[in-house]
């Protein structure tokens, strides 16, 4: 039932009900005043009626009429209804005192008669009440004036009157009754929609602190999926189907996929990204089951070095403990795991040189043992005045193995030296035709006496090179004698110069045993020596090949191995022709050296970061060594100190070039902090900040070499003007 | 009686020259050998009493070579019961696989550091 739609149909019905009702409780009015009117006139004489009953009989009529003009909703008011009722009751009680119509037993019918209707439920059972009262009263009058009087009676006439009064009364009674019951109901109506309002509105209010709490949690969720995105580590959930519900955008910096490829399929996809296939298995099942794991997850990449993920996953759980979905959080830890890797390896390198180390002690100690042992014993066995024979053998040996021990010693002093940086170089000009066949010379007979071939093939027209020739010689010495003991009877060892450029290669080939791959890869090694089944007693230190790579080096260039097993061996290096302008700074070299005898040390020091010159450099190195007396360039950290530790320099003269990084400004405030000595700079590009010495200007690309070489001597010129 | 067979083993010709010439000064018989595999075909001949073998030899090392003479199926169980005294320059109670080194019939019956004493030698051979 709809609240407002009851009013109006209340309102119609009263429009409609009320004048038929209220027409009905007025007609019944009159009825009863009739019905009095008639017991009166029937009873008591006309004549006999007090005149003051007749004006209230009158006033009681006009009452009635005076209803009939009143207002349904008055009329029905209790008060009205009531009041007519009380009235009605007096003037009746009143009229029957007055006229002597009053006794008991019509009086006690009377009040049965309004105790019925005002008691009775239903106007119906009310009636009938009131037809069995009637009855009732016939049957009296029949038993006390006889059946053939009860006609005749005027007490007959109560009947109608005690009639109309039930119906009167009981209408009304009833109708207040009806009244009194609409206006609960509608009360209780009115009740239940007050109720059902406040539970309405504690419905809203429910409603609208459950939307709060939505927008609550859409903001926090907002929150945390824009957290998810710019995080720096991977974020997934993965649903209850074990697809990837959700990524952030770091997927696809370790995938070529993008977020929408990714999002909706398994995990399996990490298979694709390079994880091995078996974390990627019991990843799966780990999801699968809701468990957590945690574990480092290599991807490996086409390119580059593998990427490290350190990844967890944890399946997540609302407040009841029901399982919702699972989370997958990586971090990329690539650094740390390569700068464990570092670290490993330096220490794997570490302790590798500490075994070297400790194998180098215990050859050497090997080494230099077995000639001390021969040495002892021929000593032991030289008799006074014994044969003479055998007395000069063990001489001969106690001879042989002192040169032994003095050649293992000064290949050790040369590695100490290489391995210190004090190895020196110092660079002349070197007629190579002559050089190498005056060094092999020695060497001839040696071969010969092993049955192995020998040549030496150097063409006449080779121009001059800028070497040193002591240490060219101890290189090309060193590999013969390797060469000699790899080649077995009737192989062949040859010595070859020839010109490539403006170098000259020198190689020592044989056709010896060869090295296999592995041992090329640490032939160089400090102490290698390989397994070699011709190896002599003057197997020397295994420092040979190491102390040649860095002498070679020192001239600017490298010594380079070719070999096959079972073929044979080329070892090669090559040193820079000596040009016209490294003769002419020659030149100039000596003259200082004479002019300027009680200061003829001059350290020139290149500096040049610009690595496209570093082969000029190196000819520069050759031509300044030659020039003033000792060059250190290509400045590493290591010769740095090396050079600042060096007690006196007479005259450094710093030729900075490109010094506009970083790097070149940190060496000059070095050197200037630790040398208490002349510091000449030549500009370079870019370096206007800088105070330029010397008169030179940087050298044009085009003639770098040649360009360095004139600002070395303007640079000694000056020292020398300024000395 | 036969004078005791010394078979010498190392590469330095110098200290096999010297020393042969001691024991034999000392009335050894003695036979030389420069590597393992001369070593290995003069114990199947020339059936030594004695060997002193050099640890550090080209190819094969010392140990190798005193494995391989005590198990050669060639000289079979005399061979086990020979005596063997390896000569050395490294120190051999720092060697870390020594446990390796000597185990089962490979255990030398003395060990002799260069550079020795002559006398010492003679001694231990003793």
């Amino acid at each position: 039932m709809i609240f407002h739609g009851t009013k109006g149909e209340t309102e119609l019905t009263a429009s409609l009900a009320a004048p038929l009702v209220d027409r009905l409780f007025i007609l019944l009015r009159f009825t009863l005043i009739i019905a009095t009117s008639c017991l009166l006139l029937v009873e008591v004489h006309p004549t006999s009626i007090p005149p003051l009953l007749l004006l209230v009989m009158a006033l009681v009529l006009v009452s009635n009429i005076a209803f009939l003009a009143m207002p349904p909703e008055r009329l029905r008011s209790p008060i009205v209804v009531g009041a007519a009722i009380l009235g009605d009751t007096a003037w009746i009680t009143g009229a029957l005192i007055a006229t002597g119509r009053f006794n008991v037993d019509f009086f006690y019918l009377y009040f049965f008669v309004l105790f019925l209707s005002g008691v009775g439920e239903n106007i119906r059972l009310i009636v009938l009440s009131v037809i069995v009262v009637c009855l009732a009263y016939v049957v009296w009058i029949a038993r006390t004036a006889g059946v053939d009087q009860v006609l005749t009676s005027r007490a007959l006439i109560r009947i109608p009157f005690l009639f109309s009064v039930a119906i009167s009364y009981g209408y009304l009674m009833n109708r207040l009754r009806m009244v009194r019951h609409r206006v609960e109901e509608e009360s209780k109506i009115i009740d239940g929609l007050e109720r059902s309002r406040v539970v309405l509105a504690e419905a809203n209010a429910s409603l609208r602190a459950e939307v709060e709490e939505r927008k609550r949690v859409e903001r926090e969720l907002r929150k945390f999926f824009r957290a998810a995105e710019q995080s720096s580590n991977l974020v997934m959930i993965i649903d209850d189907d074990e697809k990837i519900e959700f990524t952030n955008s770091l997927i696809e910096k370790i995938s070529t996929s993008s977020i929408e490829q990714i999002r909706g399929r398994g995990l399996e996809v990490f298979k694709e990204i390079g994880a091995p296939a078996e974390i990627v298995d019991h990843l799966v099942s780990t999801v699968r089951n809701r468990a957590e794991w945690q574990g480092e997850v290599p991807l490996h990449q086409e390119r580059g070095p593998d990427v490290w993920l350190s990844m967890s996953t944890s399946p997540i759980r609302d407040t009841r403990g029901e399982f919702i979905n699972t989370i997958l959080i990586a971090t990329d830890i690539s650094d740390r795991i390569m700068a464990e890797k570092r670290s490993s390896d330096a220490i794997a390198e570490l302790h590798r040189l500490s075994q070297m180390k400790s194998n180098f002690v215990s050859t050497v100690s090997h080494e230099l043992k077995s000639p001390l042992t021969a040495i002892k014993n021929a000593a032991s066995l030289i008799e006074p005045g014994g044969e003479n024979g055998t007395n000069e053998k063990f001489l001969n040996i106690i001879k042989g193995s002192a040169d032994r021990l003095n050649f293992i010693i000064s290949d050790l002093l040369d590695m100490s030296k290489v391995e210190s940086g004090k190895l020196t170089i110092t660079a002349e000009a070197v007629t190579l035709q002559s050089f190498l066949s005056e060094i092999t010379e020695p060497f001839e007979p040696q071969a010969a006496s092993a049955s192995v071939f020998f040549d030496l093939i150097v063409p006449d027209t080779l121009p001059q090179v800028l070497a040193d020739a002591k240490r060219v010689e101890q290189v090309v010495t060193n590999l013969l004698s390797n060469a000699l003991k790899a080649t077995r009877k009737n192989g062949r060892i040859s010595v070859s110069a020839e010109l490539t450029g403006d170098r000259v290669t020198i190689g020592v080939r044989d056709t010896g045993i060869g090295l296999s791959v592995d041992d090329q890869k640490s032939v160089f090694d400090a102490f290698f020596q390989a397994d070699n089944v011709l190896r002599n007693k003057s197997g020397g230190t295994g420092l040979g090949l190491t102390i040649c790579r860095d002498l070679v080096r020192g001239h600017g260039s490298d010594l380079h191995l070719e070999s096959e097993l079972g073929v044979g061996s080329l070892f090669s290096f090559d040193l820079p022709v000596l040009s016209t302008r490294a003769a002419e700074v020659i030149a100039f070299e000596n003259d200082v050296r004479t002019r300027f005898k009680t200061h003829p040390y001059f350290t020139i020091l290149v500096i040049d970061f610009d690595t496209d010159h570093q082969g000029a450099t190196h000819d520069l190195n050759a031509v300044i060594l030659q020039t003033l007396h000792d060059v250190l360039h290509h400045l590493v950290p290591r010769s740095l100190d090396f050079f600042c530790d060096q007690p006196a320099h007479d005259r450094v003269i710093l030729v900075m070039l490109s010094t506009a990084r970083e790097g070149g400004r940190v060496v000059k405030r070095r050197l200037v902090s630790t040398l208490a000595t002349n510091l000449f700079e030549v500009g370079g590009r870019g370096m206007a900040s800088l105070k330029v010495y010397g008169p030179a200007a940087y050298p044009e690309d085009s003639d770098y070499g040649a360009g360095l070489i004139d600002c070395a001597i303007s640079i000694g010129e000056t020292t020398e003007a300024m000395s | 009686m036969n004078p005791v067979k010394i078979l010498l083993v190392d590469d330095d010709e110098d200290i096999l020259e010297t020393t042969r010439v001691a024991l034999e000064r000392a009335g050894y018989e003695v036979v030389t050998a420069t590597n393992g595999l001369e070593a290995l075909g003069a114990v199947r001949i020339k059936r030594p009493d004695l060997i002193l073998l050099d640890v550090m030899l080209p190819g094969e090392n010392g140990y190798r070579v005193a494995r391989a003479i005590r198990e050669d199926e060639e000289t079979g169980v005399y061979e086990r019961r020979n005596k063997i005294i390896l000569v050395t320059a490294r120190d051999l109670s720092n060697e870390p696989d020594r446990e390796e080194l000597f185990k089962d019939f490979a255990r030398p019956d003395g060990v002799v550091y260069k550079p020795f004493e002559l006398s010492d030698l003679l001694r231990k051979i003793e």
